[in-house]
């Protein structure tokens, strides 16, 4: 059996237990699926925001796209467009840019579980050092938080009028 | 049950273990191999902690495995790769394929390796390109300072470390890793970049070729004055003799004013003239 077909099975029994000594992700992951059953390449995941950031109270719906080669190569991760705003994610494109997704950081222990609690992780601890949004890391770097949270939650409320209209 | 932490499995498809020598972690034999295919350090998945072994079997059965060398030659094989990927990026993929069977045989036949150098100390192998920090100038051998110092103290000859221990030189420079980024540095290859002046530089910059120039020019400078001090020699000298002291003292004049030439702190005449009589003096040539 390969190993992402294991870890299928894994993540769906991890999820589906609200023990919190067996699903540590409670509050965090909303889910964890492939897109198609029959092609494990393609999934998607829904997080929650993280408590106290602008982010709470949000659901943020990620594409992951597993490569032949894993888990000695990484996942690739992305938000869907336009629809989270954060200084180390490209916006437009959805990009990612964190540090255990890169060749060159990541080991084969890690699983996919692993990689979605990376990126809530990453919501809630911006790092300003590798912005993929310039602008957004400035703001940070200038140590303003609350004009940062308040942009953050401004594109948020739009992002929710856009969706119900 | 034992589990792999790389493919989730256990040892029922009778997969040997291997566990990693100084950390311990353990993991599928294959698995592990397969890793190093991919990671750009031999550090434990787990825990980070490098180890340069992996030992398979159990009690008196067991067998060391030296990972270093198989990565070394990784390491090698990839910058190899990227030149050829680099010389065409328009190039059929087929095309590229056939020059890497190419590449690989000639890496078999050892060309390719005659072109890529290691940085690594000459006598722990370390390839910590960070603290990698003398090199010989004759022989082109990377030491540490503390390990020369520290085999130094273990023969009990604690001030003659500044010697190389590959060709006995004593010209040891500082070693700087120059425009090379740090990725490169544990291994570069002879035919773009060469350790220069005690920097590891690319050979087809601009600022190389400048350097270049002018240390042409201090080198025919200081030879000028050689020749000069060579041709007032009150004997005639056998021909020979003629071109190796100049080679010889030149050196030493270029050495001695640290590559460059300053004819307006040195009086390269009279400097040129006592070097050159030093060295005639055991061919008895001397009785003025």
């Amino acid at each position: 059996m390969s190993r992402i077909t294991k870890e299928y099975r894994l993540i769906r029994k991890t999820l589906a237990s609200d023990d919190p000594t067996f699903n540590p992700y409670r509050g965090i992951i909303e889910s964890l699926n492939p897109i198609d059953e029959t092609d494990l390449s393609k999934w998607e995941a829904t997080i929650y925001g993280p408590e106290h950031t602008p982010y709470e109270h949000y659901q943020f719906r990620m594409l992951i796209n597993v490569p032949d080669s894993y888990p000695m190569a990484p996942p690739k991760i992305m938000f869907e467009k336009d629809a989270i705003l954060h200084c180390n994610i490209k916006s437009v494109t959805g990009e990612i840019c964190l540090d255990i997704l890169k060749p060159q950081d990541w080991t084969p222990v890690w699983d996919l579980l692993h990689c979605v609690h990376a990126v809530w992780r990453l919501l809630r601890e911006p790092v300003c050092d590798s912005p993929l949004d310039v602008d957004m890391g400035n703001i940070i770097r200038c140590g303003d938080t609350r004009a940062y949270q308040g942009i953050v939650k401004y594109f948020l409320t739009e992002r929710e009028r856009n969706n119900h209209t | 049950m034992k589990e792999c932490p790389i493919c989730f499995e256990g040892d029922q498809d009778g997969e040997q273990f291997g566990c990693l020598e100084v950390c311990r972690h353990e993991f599928h034999l294959n698995c592990i191999r397969e890793w190093h295919k991919y990671s750009i350090d031999l550090k434990c998945p787990i825990c980070r902690t490098e180890s340069n072994h992996l030992k398979v079997g159990e009690g008196q059965h067991a067998v060391s495995v030296d990972l270093k060398m198989g990565f070394k030659i990784k390491h090698a094989l990839e910058h190899a790769e990227a030149r050829t990927s680099d010389a065409g990026d328009a190039e059929e993929e087929e095309e590229e394929e056939e020059e890497m069977d190419i590449l690989s045989e000639m890496f078999q036949d050892g060309l390719v390796v005659d072109a890529i150098k290691v940085i690594q100390c000459g006598i722990c192998g370390d390839t910590d390109a960070v603290r990698l920090n003398l090199y010989c100038q004759d022989c082109e051998a990377i030491y540490h300072e503390t390990c020369l110092r520290g085999l130094a103290c273990e023969v009990g000859e604690r001030s003659a470390w500044h010697e190389c221990t590959e060709c006995r030189s004593h010209e040891l420079l500082q070693l700087r890793m120059g425009s090379v980024s740090e990725d490169q540095v544990a291994s570069y290859d002879s035919r773009d970049y060469m350790i220069f002046a005690g920097e590891v530089r690319d050979k087809h910059s601009v600022q190389t070729q400048q350097m270049y120039d002018r240390i042409r020019h201090a080198k025919h400078s200081i030879q000028t004055h050689v020749r000069r001090a060579l041709d007032q020699y009150p004997l005639a000298l056998p021909r020979d003799t003629y071109k190796n002291v100049n080679q010889h003292v030149s050196r030493k004049l270029y050495r001695f004013s640290d590559n460059n030439y300053l004819p307006n702190q040195h009086d390269y005449d009279s400097l040129a003239r006592t070097a050159v009589h030093a060295e005639l003096l055991p061919h008895h040539h001397v009785d003025i």
